[in-house]
């Protein structure tokens, strides 16, 4: 009887992803009018203001602006993380206004792949298990598991570090086996904040390339950035002003301000 | 990998922590063992006594002081002649006297118990004899004993074997005798299997005699009583009390009633302490989880971001709590079967309490194990709750 009711919820849960909106549109992620409002006491802090973004599938797109521009507070609602005040996000068909915590849970689990500044990897387990831990939330097999880990971590080129543990990595290493942890469950989409926050300029461009790879191989990106080496590595880039998407940047405008700033040309 | 392998990691992360956690509920669990292994303990004494007791209805000790007694006596004296009056007073059927306390044959110390056999037998039923025969008046001239099945095996001695006796601590001059074993019983009762029957004016002249030279003193530390009607023991005990003085008179029942209430109350306080350290425990475990749980506060929102379910954190949190009680439980029934076991080594020669003998029943020892782990699991609750609730962005955002 319980375990049937269980099993009922367990269905919906797992199925409100596919069949929600029948006609999946061309964009991975659309936003209508987002705003989000943080109360501070009796201050009101707006970190958006009617965004509207649409992110195609396939599309490598960079959110770049100042700190405080509400980049993170963005990429969070399209993870799943965070409730919008209002406005509505569409994420690969799904309404994610309409979803409850644990319907979240399964959303992030399923069709999202988060990359940090500080790599979150967790501290006591190896790389291998790293890559496992969204498997194991997801009731993979323990066979399929480990295998497609593996898989995973030598599309990173880290299937030479399968056992050591985060604190015996180099941080673009660990960023690396962070980003297997975001595809290992085939995410509809990955956001990453600042994920060369923490790294050197040559480990950037090596990630960048590796970001690249699985992009030209159908995997859709949304990086929160303020390196414009990271955003010339993306094929759009859009900037954040005040919680405003203000507009649009072009290479050109990129490649005059990376040359400005002393830093090389990252695609070389 | 799984929840239980992540929960081992993370409690041997910081390997101090998790020990001083565990101690505290190690300390409860083994005071709780060596408590009921007490307790359970104190039953079978008192099933022991009760069968000690055999046809004893009423007991009578003196209430005066050490009169000519040596210490090594266990009790105080009664003059002899009181059991005559005694027999003589309406309503008694049987009386029998006795005179025990600690004697030592062969270096070793054994427990003198002096009766008159053919009444003492009459009142309390034949001894289990498993060689040899039973005390008979006619050893008070062949200067025959009946030992415990325990003193025997530890003195490696068998029917026939002489027994040189004297008082425990005696002088080298102190009164002895030297016995001749003409048999072996088993009793059940501690005192008694590792003790010496023998004739009331042996135990007289060993344990009450000044020299070798003088003669016993003529008393006893008990007299049994059997009444002719149980249902007038009351009027009988009040008879006695009026007519021997300087006595105290139980009724074996009101004993029995005294003992258990004092019994109770003893476990009742035994596991109050327990319960305190258990519960000393609980907070330590409560606490030092809320600590961990509080920071590993961004591993946590990680483990929301790439697809936790609340209830999944909850689990392995949980499952660190219930290892931390596993362990605690395991460890603890260890060391308290150990140090119960100490005691019990420490405690075989005493008396009154220091002499109850702990039983450790398997049923302790799984419910204390039982225990362990619902504590663990019960402190663990609140801080995996908190850690499932946490929000998070938030979570992201911690240090
Ligand atoms: N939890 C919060 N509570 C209050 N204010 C917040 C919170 N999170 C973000 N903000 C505010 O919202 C604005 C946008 O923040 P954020 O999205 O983190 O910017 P960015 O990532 O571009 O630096 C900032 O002014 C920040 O102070
Ligand atoms: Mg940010």
């Amino acid at each position: 009887m319980a375990e049937k009711r269980i099993a009922d919820v367990r269905r919906k849960v797992s199925n409100f992803l596919d069949t929600d909106v029948p006609v999946k549109t061309g964009n991975i992620v659309e936003t209508q009018n987002l705003t989000k409002v943080y109360r501070m006491g009796k201050i009101d802090i707006s970190a958006l203001t009617g965004v509207d973004l649409k992110v195609p599938r396939g599309d490598m797109i960079c959110l770049y602006g100042p700190s405080g521009s509400g980049k993170s507070t963005l990429l969070n609602l399209i993870g799943g993380l965070d409730k919008p005040t209002s406005g509505r996000i569409m994420v690969d068909g799904v309404d994610l206004t309409k979803l409850g915590g644990n319907q979240l849970a399964e959303f992030r689990l399923r069709k999202v792949g988060f990359i940090f500044q500080n790599y979150n990897l967790i501290p006591t387990l190896s790389a291998l298990e790293n890559v496992e831990l969204p498997m194991i939330f997801a009731k993979v097999q323990k066979k399929e598991r480990k295998k497609r880990a593996v898989e995973m971590l030598a599309s990173v080129k880290m299937d030479d570090r399968l056992k050591h543990k985060p604190d015996e990595l180099s941080g673009g290493q660990q960023q690396r086996v962070a980003i297997a942890r975001a595809l290992v469950n085939r995410p509809s989409i990955i956001l990453a904040d600042e994920p060369t926050g923490a790294i050197d300029t040559e480990t950037i461009r090596m990630l960048m390339r590796i970001i690249r790879e699985l992009n030209s191989e159908g995997q859709t990106f949304v990086i929160v950035t303020h390196d414009l080496l990271v955003a010339q590595a993306c094929k759009r880039s859009i900037i954040l002003r005040d919680g405003r998407i203000e507009r649009e940047l072009t290479g050109k405008e990129i490649a005059q301000a990376i040359i400005a700033s002393g830093r090389e040309n990252a695609r070389s | 990998m799984s929840y239980v392998i992540m929960a081992v990691r993370n409690l041997s992360r910081s390997k101090l922590r998790t020990t001083l956690t565990t101690l505290g509920i190690v300390v409860g669990v083994s005071l709780m063992v060596a408590l009921f292994a007490i307790g359970e303990g104190m039953n079978v004494r008192m099933e022991e006594q009760l069968r000690a007791l055999g046809g004893a209805e009423i007991m009578i000790y003196s209430t005066s002081g050490t009169r000519g007694m040596r210490v090594a006596t266990r009790g105080n004296p009664i003059s002899e002649e009181y059991v005559e009056t005694v027999k003589a007073i309406p309503g008694v059927e049987l009386a029998t006297g006795i005179l025990s306390g600690s004697g030592e044959a062969r270096k070793n110390q054994t427990f003198i118990i002096g009766i008159d056999p053919e009444s003492y037998f009459q009142l309390m039923g034949e001894l289990n004899i498993i060689e040899g025969r039973t005390l008979l008046p006619s050893d008070l001239d062949s200067y025959g004993t009946v030992i415990g099945l325990n003193l025997a095996e530890e003195l490696n001695v068998t029917i026939g074997s002489n027994l040189n006796t004297k008082s425990w601590g005696g002088a080298w001059d102190a009164p002895w005798i030297s016995f001749e074993i003409v048999g072996i019983c088993e009793t059940g009762n501690p005192q008694q299997d590792r003790g010496m029957f023998i004739h009331l004016s042996h135990a007289q002249y060993i344990l009450t005699s000044k020299d070798e030279y003088g003669a016993g003193e003529r008393h006893v530390t008990q007299i049994l009583v059997k009444t002719e009607d149980p249902s007038q023991i009351d009027d009988v005990v009040k008879r006695i009390e009026e007519t021997v003085p300087d006595v105290r008179v139980f009724a074996a029942k009101t004993m029995i009633q005294r003992i258990q209430e004092s019994m109770s109350t003893m476990i009742l306080f035994l596991e109050g302490i327990g319960s305190i350290a258990l519960i000393a425990g609980t907070i330590g475990i409560l606490n030092t989880m809320m600590m961990s749980v509080f920071e590993r506060t961004r591993e946590i929102g990680t483990l929301k971001a790439i697809g936790a379910k609340d209830r999944e954190i909850l689990v392995i949190i949980l499952t660190e709590a219930a290892i931390i009680g596993i362990l605690a439980g395991a460890i603890g029934c260890m060391t308290g079967a150990a140090g119960t076991l100490l005691w019990a080594n420490f405690s075989r020669t005493g008396y009154g309490i220091t002499s109850i003998q702990p039983v450790i029943t398997l049923e302790i020892l799984l419910t204390m194990f039982g225990i362990g782990i619902v504590t663990g699991v019960l402190a663990g609750l609140y801080p995996a709750w908190r850690a499932s609730r946490m929000d998070p962005v938030e979570a992201l955002r911690h240090g």
